[in-house]
């Protein structure tokens, strides 16, 4: 007998026991919803909705793609303290 | 049209807070939002560091409104303003020298708001978005 461990929007389960079932558990995977797959017991994939997954590569390249940041500006740039904000906001209200 | 140079704090502010003054600012008629390269990249960093993802894309939206300086920062425009203002501030001022602006916008009273950096901007004026929506709504 294994565990199946059901957690949030996530199910866990070993690799050896999804083998047998991995047709019953792509069909479980919708939306959200995904398995991950374990071995010895610690994380190792997991079966993603194919839909979810593009959303997701599509929005983080969405995301990621466009930047200016870049590296010979970088020494130019700073961090700002949560101070700093603090006042800006402050000094921000109409 | 008048030419308004906005510095990190500001476009950083009207990404953090629909509701200010720095907001505000993008909706106004009769002036051109101008950012530089150090500015956009300066304001991306702490966006992607302190605030939520769709922040982001409200930078990225907010940057579209305005128009992109084509300056590199220079050495001695730095040098410069490092004489009279705080150095974690000095790179931005020597771009706001640069741009060539008739107005720059900043929520940096303390730093930016001061005799010495007043001067060394001559002939720009230094104004908070409070005080720049007050003026342009006259």
């Amino acid at each position: 007998m294994y565990r199946v461990v059901k957690w949030w929007y996530m199910t866990l389960i070993p690799i050896t026991k999804a083998r047998g079932i991995l047709g019953d558990l792509a069909d479980q995977v919708q939306g959200n919803d995904y398995i991950i797959l374990t071995k010895g017991g610690n994380p190792k994939v997991a079966l993603v909705d194919i839909a979810y997954l593009t959303r997701l590569q599509n929005d983080l390249s969405k995301l990621y793609k466009k930047t200016f940041i870049t590296p010979s500006l970088l020494p130019f740039t700073r961090e700002f303290s949560d101070a700093e904000v603090a006042s800006w906001e402050e000094n921000d209200v109409l | 049209m008048k030419r308004i140079f906005l510095d990190s704090s500001v476009l950083f502010a009207a990404v953090n807070s629909p509701t200010g003054g720095s907001a505000k600012l993008f909706t106004l008629k009769n002036v051109t939002l101008f950012v530089s390269p150090v500015v956009l990249a300066e304001v991306e960093r702490n966006c992607r560091k302190k605030l939520q993802t769709y922040h982001l894309d409200r930078f990225f939206y907010l940057v579209s409104l305005c128009t992109n300086l084509d300056q590199q920062p220079e050495s001695l425009h730095i040098k410069h303003a490092q004489k009279v203002i705080h150095e974690k501030d000095a790179v931005i001022l020597a771009e706001v020298k640069q741009s060539k602006c008739v107005i720059v916008a900043s929520l940096d009273t303390k730093h930016f708001f001061t005799k010495e950096a007043r001067a060394f901007l001559k002939p720009t004026h230094i104004m908070t978005p409070k005080e720049l929506i007050e003026l342009c709504e006259k």
